[in-house]
Formats: C-alpha cells, sequence, structure tokens
C-alpha cells in the first residue's frame, strides 16, 4: 500500500507527539509567552503568535504543549477540510456540492489539527497538488490536499520561521490571512478553505524576519529564560523528571492539565457576543496611533486579543484593563521605526522608572529598547504621555524614504539580491517547466504527466510514460544574499577623542540599512597585536549589532593583519558563491603601526595589500575616515583610498547624510 | 547503509589513542548517556578527532530493534513506532548502535528522505525513500566539518534534532518518523564558527590540541606507524583494553538511572550557567545530566560536588557568550572566578 494513503500527516504527526507533551502547565514562569498561546487557543481567529527569543527558552515546548489543549471540533462528515457543520455559508467546495443550506450534513467530532510545518518543506506540500496515484488509474485531476488545507480550522507551528523559505513564508502567511488557499496547477483549480492560526518561534540571532511577515503576526512576545535561580533549579528538576518517566510526570500534571483546557472551553463561549467598552475602544485608538503603526492589523490584533483576554478572565466585557494587558505583545514589534516613543500610562502622569524586562527590538539593532509599558490603566482612564527616548544613533538615522525602496531588482520579500539560483545549490522548494538544465523534479514530472497515462498507455508499454514536455526542473533557493563586511578599526588612536563611539554609531546605522536590504553581514575587528574575525557573514544583523557595542577598543594598529584576514575570509565566501560582490567597509583613522612580518615597514604592507585585494574586480569598497582631523598629514586614508578605488566619506560626511547618495549610486 | 562507518575495516582501535583525555571522556559520556545530546570536536588538522569517532562505534553498545525496521524502531516502545511496524507482528533482534555519516556535500534528499523512484516509475506508487535521518535514529549522526555544512542542510538537520522527529512534506510526500540522535561533529575553528543555534545543538564542547609533550608525540607517531603496519595484529592487542572500557561503559549505562542529584548539586550548576551569562536553559540541564553520568561513569550512584564543576567545564565552553576578541574559552570556571571578584 502506498504511504500517502496510508499516512495522512495530521494523524502521523500526532501518533508522534501527542503522548510525549512537555505539560505547558508545567512550564516554569513564561507568563506572557503562555497567555499569547492560550489567548490564541481561545480565539484561533486572532491568526498568529509569534515568539521571539533565545535557544533554548522553551518556545517550541509551549507551542507544542498547545496541542494537547485545544477542543474537539464538530466537524462534517467526510470533508477533505474541516467545515463546520452549522456554518454552511463557509463550506468548501465538496460540502458545498453536497449539501445544500436546508440540508443537514451528518457531523462528527474531529481533534483539533495541530500540524508542524517543516523547513525542508516543497511548495506542492504546502498548498496541494495533483494526486499522482488517482490521476495514474483513473487519469482524474484530484486534489492530494497539502498542509494549509488539513490544517484548516486548526493550528500550524513554524519552528525557526525566520529561516522558512521567503517564497513559502508569504503563500503561508497569504493563506492564514485571507483563510483560504488557490490551488491552481497541474490542471486542478480549486479554492478551499484555510482557517488556520498560526504559531511561529524563532531566534532573532539566527537573522530577522522581514516586517511584512512579522506584520501578519496577532502578537509577538519576546521569550527570555529566567534568571532567578530558584526558578531555574525548578526548571531543571521538572525537566529530569520529565525525561526519566514522561507517562508519570505527564500524569502528575493531568489535573491542572484539564483545567487549562475546561477554562479554554468556557472562554471560547464567553467570547461569542463579548463586546469591548468605549473606554477600551479610545485606549485602543490612542495605543495604536501613539504606536505609529500603519494600518489597521494593529487595531484589529489589540481588540481581538483585549476580547480573548476578557473572556479568559471570565468577564463580560473587555475594559481597559485588557487592552493594557495585551497592549505590549499587540503594538511593540509594530511600532513605526521612526518612532522613538514611550508610552506609559500611569493615573498621575508622572514619568515611570524603565522596566526591568525590555522589549529588545530583535528587528533593528540600532533601536534600543523601546516599547510600551502600561504601569497602571487607572478607573478613569489614566493619562497618556509619550516620551521621546534619546538615542545616539539617531544623528545617522539615514533611513531610506519608502518611495524610493520599490526601485531595484528585488523579490516581494525585500531580498535585494537572494535568488532563484540556476545552478543545483540551495534548497528545492518548488519546480518549474522552464527548463535551464537543472536537475529534474521527479515528483513534479510524474505528476504533470500522470493525467496522461491513460492515453498513453499501449500494450507494451511501462507503468508511466514520460514525454519531454512533462519534465519540470527543481527550482533551488541558494541563501546569499548581498555581503557587507565590516573591517573595524579599533585601535587606541581611534578610541581617542571619543570617535570610536560615533564610528560604532555609524556602523550601527550601516547595520540598520543592511538590515532593511536583508543582506549579509561579517564583522573584522582589529586592534593590539592582531585581526580578528568576531562574526563570519551571517544573516543576524542583530548579533552584529550586539558584537560592535562590545568591541573594546584600545592598542596598537595592526592594519595589515586585518587586510589580510579580510582577503582570507572574502575568498572563502567567494569560493562559496562566485556571483558574490561583496561589499568591504573598512573603518580605520589610517595610523598603522604593526607590520605583518616583524620589521617591515606597516604602511608599505598595508599599501601592498590594498592593491592585492583591489585585483578582485568582485570586490567593492567604502573607506569610512574615523580620523579626528587633528593630524591628517600623518594618516595613510587617503592612499588607502586610491589604493582600493573606494570612495572615503568622513563622520561628518556620514552625518550630512552623503552615505546614502553613495549607496543609491551603488545600487545602480 | 552507505554512510554506516562502522562497517569499515582497519578502524584504530579508541583505547590505543595517546592523550586528549577530555575528547575521549565527552565521547564516552555520550555512549553512556545518549540524552546528553552529543558532542562539538573542535580543533586543529591532525588532532585525532575523526579517528577518535570512528573509534568510537567499537564502543557502542547493542540495542533491540524491530527486525528490518527501516527507521529502527524500539520494540519496548509501541507508541512510537512506524505506520508499518504498528501495521505488522514485529520480530526484534539485536545489533550495534550505528554511527551515520552526513558528508557535508550531502543533498537535501538524501538527508531527509525523498520520493522513491523505482516505485514512482515502474507502479506509480507514492513512497517514501528513507534518508540519513532515518538511518541515524537511536544513533550516532556524525557531521566532519560541521562548520562548513551548507545552511540549508543545517536548518534541516535543526528542524529534526529540536523535535526528534522527521517531518517530511516534499516532493508530493507526506510522512513523518522518529528521529533521535547523538549529534557528533568535528570542526576546525580556523575555517568559521558554527550558527549559534546549531552551537546550542551539541550537548558537550571539547577542544583538541595537538599535544606537545614529546614522550607522548613519540608515541602517537610509534603506534601509528606499528597500526598501519598491521592493522589486524595493533587492532588484537588492545581488544582487551577495549572490552575493558566497554564493561565500564556497561556498567555505567546500568546504574546511570539511580544515580540521585542532590539539591546543593542543582543549585552549583544553576549558579554556573547565571554567574557565566548562558542564554535559555539547556546548558543548565546539559551541565546536570553531565554530572549524572560522570558519576556513573565513575560507578557512584550520587552527584558529587566536584562532578558539577566537571560536568560544567565540558556542557558550557560554546554556551558562554562572549565578548569580541575573546576565544571560546574552555576553563570556564576561570571566567567564574573572574566574575565572582567583580
Amino acid at each position: 500500500m502506498s504511504e500517502g494513503k496510508l499516512g495522512f500527516p495530521g494523524n502521523n504527526q500526532v501518533r508522534h507527539s501527542l503522548n510525549r507533551i512537555y505539560p505547558l502547565a508545567a512550564l516554569v514562569g513564561q507568563e506572557p509567552m503562555k497567555t499569547a498561546l492560550l489567548l490564541l487557543a481561545v480565539d484561533p481567529g486572532l491568526g498568529g503568535v509569534l515568539l521571539v527569543g533565545e535557544k533554548g527558552t522553551a518556545k517550541s515546548t509551549a507551542a507544542r504543549a498547545l496541542a494537547e489543549l485545544l477542543p474537539a471540533l464538530p466537524v462534517v462528515q467526510g470533508c477533505p477540510f474541516h467545515c463546520h457543520p452549522e456554518n454552511p455559508h463557509e463550506f468548501c467546495p465538496h460540502c458545498s456540492k453536497l449539501y445544500s443550506a436546508d440540508r443537514n450534513p451528518p457531523a462528527e467530532l474531529k481533534p483539533t489539527p495541530f500540524l508542524t510545518l517543516p523547513l525542508g518543506l516543497t511548495e506542492d506540500r504546502l498548498l496541494g497538488g495533483l494526486d499522482l496515484e488517482s490521476a495514474i488509474e483513473t487519469g482524474r485531476a484530484e486534489l492530494q490536499v497539502g498542509l494549509l488545507g488539513l490544517a484548516d480550522r486548526g493550528f500550524l507551528y513554524v519552528d525557526e520561521i525566520n529561516l522558512l523559505e521567503p517564497y513559502l513564508a508569504h503563500l503561508l502567511l497569504d493563506a492564514v490571512e485571507f483563510g483560504q488557499v488557490l490551488v491552481e496547477r497541474e490542471g486542478l483549480s480549486v479554492r478551499h478553505p484555510a482557517r488556520i492560526a498560526m504559531i511561529g518561534s524563532m531566534n532573532p540571532e539566527e537573522g530577522p524576519l522581514g516586517p511584512q511577515l512579522t506584520d501578519r503576526f496577532a502578537l509577538a512576545v519576546r521569550v527570555k529564560g529566567e534568571d532567578d535561580s530558584a526558578a531555574r533549579t525548578e526548571i531543571i528538576r521538572r525537566r529530569l523528571a520529565y525525561e526519566a518517566d514522561p507517562s508519570a510526570f505527564r500524569r502528575s500534571w493531568f489535573d491542572e492539565t484539564e483545567a487549562l483546557r475546561r477554562r479554554i472551553v468556557a472562554a471560547r463561549e464567553r467570547l461569542t457576543g463579548l463586546s469591548l467598552t468605549p473606554a477600551a475602544r479610545q485606549l485602543i485608538a490612542d495605543l495604536v496611533r501613539r504606536a505609529g503603526a500603519k494600518g489597521h492589523r494593529a487595531d484589529l490584533a489589540l481588540a481581538r486579543a483585549a476580547r480573548a483576554k476578557a473572556a479568559w478572565e471570565g468577564l463580560g466585557e473587555a475594559g481597559e484593563d485588557q487592552v493594557a494587558a495585551v497592549a505590549d505583545p499587540a503594538l511593540a514589534f509594530r511600532r513605526a521605526p521612526n518612532k522613538k516613543g514611550r508610552v506609559i500610562i500611569s493615573q498621575s502622569g508622572k514619568v515611570s522608572p524603565p522596566p526591568a524586562q525590555h522589549f529588545e527590538t530583535p528587528y533593528i539593532p540600532s533601536a534600543p529598547a523601546r516599547f510600551f509599558q502600561v504601569v497602571s490603566a487607572g478607573e478613569n482612564g489614566g493619562v497618556v504621555e509619550v516620551f521621546r527616548v534619546y538615542n545616539p544613533n539617531e544623528a545617522f538615522d539615514f533611513q531610506t524614504p519608502t518611495g524610493r525602496r520599490e526601485r531595484g531588482p528585488r523579490d516581494k520579500t525585500g531580498r535585494r539580491s537572494a535568488r532563484q539560483s540556476k545552478t543545483k545549490r540551495g534548497r528545492y522548494f518548488r519546480s518549474s517547466p522552464e527548463r535551464l538544465g537543472r536537475p529534474v523534479a521527479l515528483d513534479a514530472t510524474l505528476r504533470a504527466a500522470a493525467p496522461h497515462q491513460i492515453a498513453r498507455r499501449g500494450p507494451d508499454s511501462p507503468a508511466l510514460v514520460i514525454r519531454p514536455p512533462d519534465l519540470r526542473e527543481k527550482v533551488f533557493r541558494h541563501k546569499t544574499g548581498r555581503l557587507i563586511l565590516f573591517v573595524v578599526d579599533a585601535s587606541g588612536s581611534v578610541g581617542r577623542f571619543d570617535r570610536m563611539a560615533e564610528a560604532k554609531a555609524a556602523a550601527l546605522a550601516l547595520l540598520s540599512e543592511a538590515y532593511r536590504k536583508r543582506d549579509r553581514v561579517g564583522l573584522i575587528a582589529f586592534h593590539g597585536s592582531g585581526a580578528q574575525v568576531l562574526l563570519p557573514p551571517t544573516d543576524s544583523v542583530e548579533l552584529a549589532g550586539r558584537l560592535l557595542e562590545d568591541l573594546p577598543t584600545g592598542g596598537k594598529t595592526p592594519l595589515a593583519e586585518a587586510l589580510l584576514k579580510t582577503h582570507q575570509l572574502v575568498r572563502v565566501e567567494l569560493a562559496r558563491d562566485p556571483g558574490l560582490t561583496p561589499l568591504i567597509v573598512l573603518m580605520t583613522d589610517g595610523r598603522p603601526n604593526v607590520p605583518l612580518t616583524p620589521g617591515a615597514d606597516p604602511w608599505r604592507e598595508t599599501l601592498h595589500l590594498a592593491a592585492h585585494l583591489r585585483r578582485d574586480p568582485r570586490l567593492r569598497f567604502l573607506l569610512l575616515d574615523t580620523d579626528s582631523g587633528h593630524y591628517s598629514d600623518y594618516t595613510l586614508v587617503g592612499y588607502l583610498a586610491e589604493r582600493l578605488e573606494a570612495p572615503r566619506l568622513t563622520l561628518e560626511d556620514l552625518r550630512r547624510g552623503r552615505l546614502e547618495a553613495w549607496l543609491e549610486r551603488l545600487e545602480k | 547503509m552507505m554512510a554506516n562507518v562502522k562497517n569499515l575495516r582497519n578502524t584504530y582501535p579508541f583505547p590505543a589513542l595517546v592523550g586528549q583525555e577530555t575528547m575521549k571522556l565527552a565521547l564516552i559520556l555520550n555512549v553512556i548517556n545518549p540524552a546528553l545530546g552529543g558532542v562539538l570536536i573542535r580543533g586543529e588538522k591532525g588532532t585525532a578527532k575523526s579517528t577518535a569517532v570512528r573509534g568510537l562505534a567499537e564502543l557502542l553498545p547493542e540495542i533491540k530493534v524491530v527486525k528490518g525496521c527501516r527507521f529502527s524502531c524500539d520494540p519496548d516502545d509501541p507508541e512510537g513506532w512506524c505506520l508499518e511496524c504498528a501495521a505488522a507482528n514485529p520480530e526484534v533482534e539485536s545489533r550495534k548502535v550505528r554511527v551515520v555519516e552526513l558528508p557535508i556535500g550531502a543533498t537535501e534528499d538524501r538527508v531527509l528522505g525523498t520520493l522513491d523512484l523505482e516505485g514512482a516509475l515502474t507502479e506509480g506508487r507514492r513512497r517514501f525513500e528513507a534518508g540519513l535521518l532515518a538511518a541515524a535514529h537511536r544513533g550516532v549522526l556524525y557531521v566532519d566539518e560541521v562548520n562548513l555544512l551548507d545552511d540549508h542542510l543545517v536548518d534541516v538537520l535543526l528542524d529534526a534534532a529540536a523535535m526528534g522527529v522527521n517531518i517530511v512534506e516534499r516532493e508530493g510526500i507526506s510522512f513523518s518518523h522518529q528521529a533521535k540522535f547523538t549529534l557528533v561533529g568535528t570542526m576546525n575553528p580556523e575555517e568559521g564558527e558554527l550558527r549559534p543555534q546549531l552551537l546550542d545543538r551539541f550537548g558537550l564542547c571539547v577542544k583538541v590540541e595537538g599535544l606537545s609533550d614529546p614522550d607522548q608525540r613519540r608515541e602517537i607517531v610509534l603506534r601509528r606507524m606499528t597500526f598501519e603496519l598491521d592493522p589486524a595484529g595493533f587492532s588484537a592487542r588492545w581488544r582487551q583494553a577495549g572490552r575493558d572500557l566497554t564493561d565500564r561503559i556497561d556498567a555505567a549505562r546500568k546504574i546511570l538511572k539511580q544515580v540521585k542529584v542532590p539539591e546543593a548539586a542543582l543549585g552549583r550548576a544553576v549558579d554556573i550557567c547565571l554567574a557565566l551569562g548562558v542564554d535559555g536553559h539547556r546548558g543548565d540541564l546539559t551541565v546536570i545530566k553531565t554530572a549524572l553520568t560522570l558519576a556513573a561513569f565513575e560507578g557512584r550512584t550520587r552527584v558529587e560536588a566536584g562532578d558539577v564543576d566537571r560536568a560544567a567545564e565540558l556542557a558550557l565552553p560554546h554556551r558562554v557568550r562572549r565578548r569580541p576578541f575573546q576565544e571560546v574559552r574552555f576553563h570556564v570556571l576561570d571566567g567564574l572566578k573572574e566574575a565572582g571578584k567583580r
């Protein structure tokens, strides 16, 4: 028997996991994360919850734990999706063909689907595609339902969602937003429901998730490890007990788990007809306006989450307290990038001290913690105050105006140069009938050939007759964007005159730019006796930002070694991806005083290496002159710029926005 | 199985390795307790990293599997059986734990599994052809030069490692099977670092260095030459040492479940992790599990204070947040003392 029929994936995934779940009730602390997940369970219509946090903070444990708390669904018997028997106006094509509005369809109870979406996913399994076997046997085009269809009225979990192929991520989040999928492929044309609650989790160190994608989530929670030692001890104790005997551990938490389950059911019943008080509506409008969040997703998310919160608390209506309780997860990640405000509500209008737990935004590294903290929404609604937070990077905030972003050869993810590679490297995520000599996508080819088998079958033909027009090729995504390599002088001479602070600010600003363009970044720093690759090329602009902020300064200037390290690193990168055109941003005041070879002239060595680097036409350079101007006759920067054929910008130029103009030119 | 390094002839015997005690200990602890989560071995070329991993295969214990099962199902865990075992009445057989090598040039479909070509072409059937992750279930997955692994392979590896399940939704195939493996990686840090999420998936991290003691170096060369002249004879001479080690490992495996952790040891582990600023909670847990395993290896059923400190040196080097210009620290407790001073 074929596995496609035997192993219906919903079933299969559940088999492995449901009796091994770590109970949500047994998770120590992590209240904001637990609340967000439970609110999604109460109102799956919220759409999605994003969990952002470092490794090992129980993100995926919590997300998976939700699966066993979800109440069973009444569904139409035999429906390939999960149509609700009492909702005829939302029927899928299958159900609306069989049951007219006046005829009650047979109903049954099914467990709520909870599916995990793997990173190795291909498009046909996400959207669904032609059912190969029935096409070959009967010649009829039938849909092999994809994960989006299988998860209808259920939950989809994506771990490491920032690593999901961007094309697939868009298909996924579009479907979640519109609640339906349109399959137009291999002669099929089916529109079917996909009412899905999404849970995504990610570690920001592995790279960002684009703003267009994050915005699709209703709530985002910043997850942190517990730093209280009693709590941490308890975490280990419970985890050891669980691993020693999962069933016994689960039994010991049965009552708590059952209580959560019942509370979800009760909250769902209360949710219908639950409304927001006028004051709560007003607060939502205020908060969203202050946040500068664009579009109406923020209002909607805040309102829905507040209602779910009220239902969860057993209340009859949602008031300001409920809005306040969900303001941080609903708004913190949506605030406009140029809003440097925090909203603090207090009865007296007093400034409250900065909160201990920041929502450190993982998205833009130059942004220090800015978030919404509701101190106390008093009985009278409280006073809303906005405070500007001084940002040392402000002078360099050269955000690209919106109009210009649309230009240039980018795909819709905003990634400037991530490309569908013409080679066979990278991840296979979809197929194409275009013949470019890429490897054959067997599955897609077979699907293309399948419907014709009955017509092609002769007495002596093999089981399958494939003709050239059936051939489909694999489309790979090779995960390299542009590369910006920062080579930063952290020597004592730069450290003087507070130049380093400004240089770091400039580099951080460049990093935000890299973030917006989804470039990869790398970091080489040099001081004292050596140069070091602090960050090999990575997607994680955040990690680069953190390293840069922590960068100590002092000591001599081994510029020659820095250029050598640059050369070595760039050579490896170019070997991996010959199409790469790395941009090397060299930040120095140009006073090398450590030779590579003992006794040699460091100036001469540096210029020699620079000329050598210049020989590869793929490399481009930018020189940021961090010199204070005090000893300009003593610096090498001018000569270096000449050898590297690099534009030379001073910190003064940066402040005047000349870097922006230069980057603009670079793109053309 | 093509990638099964167990079958390679002429494996240099593990006990004959000179020095490198920390690396050997880390590997042995993972054999005793597969729940430790594997080990990352960092070091320059020619420091016997791969030799040690290949020699490890000889030390691995026997496990019970369902006879003929592609996914090495555990006969004692019917809840976790694959669909094939669940449908049939499985027979039991015993075999050694496998070491499966993941070559860095592997393709995604070989790793995850893919559409079975033959079944599709000859019968028009959609069948799952199992990949390396299936072969590695309940065994060791070994990645040489793990830092050079392509990003997209790292992604799928992380996915499977995180869940212990390989979910395949590709090429018309919808299938999932268990994939719990001990991840062993070797790397030369000069050729690049690992991504943080993957780094965290390794339970332990050790550094190997070329030995500087002239006597030891001489001994290495001598043994290597003897081995190359007469591999069979050399292996025979080391067989007893190997058996002794295997016996000790077996004894440790037997008492592992009985090892008790006093509260003070838990507190010590948490204090160390907090003082060193270790992200998340996997560090704490791995320190404790390593301490448990160390106690078992030494035939004790109670964790002592020294166990936790030794465990921290193995489980934390790659989890301590590094500041710029700081190498991965292999003596993490020195850092603790510094932190205490501050």
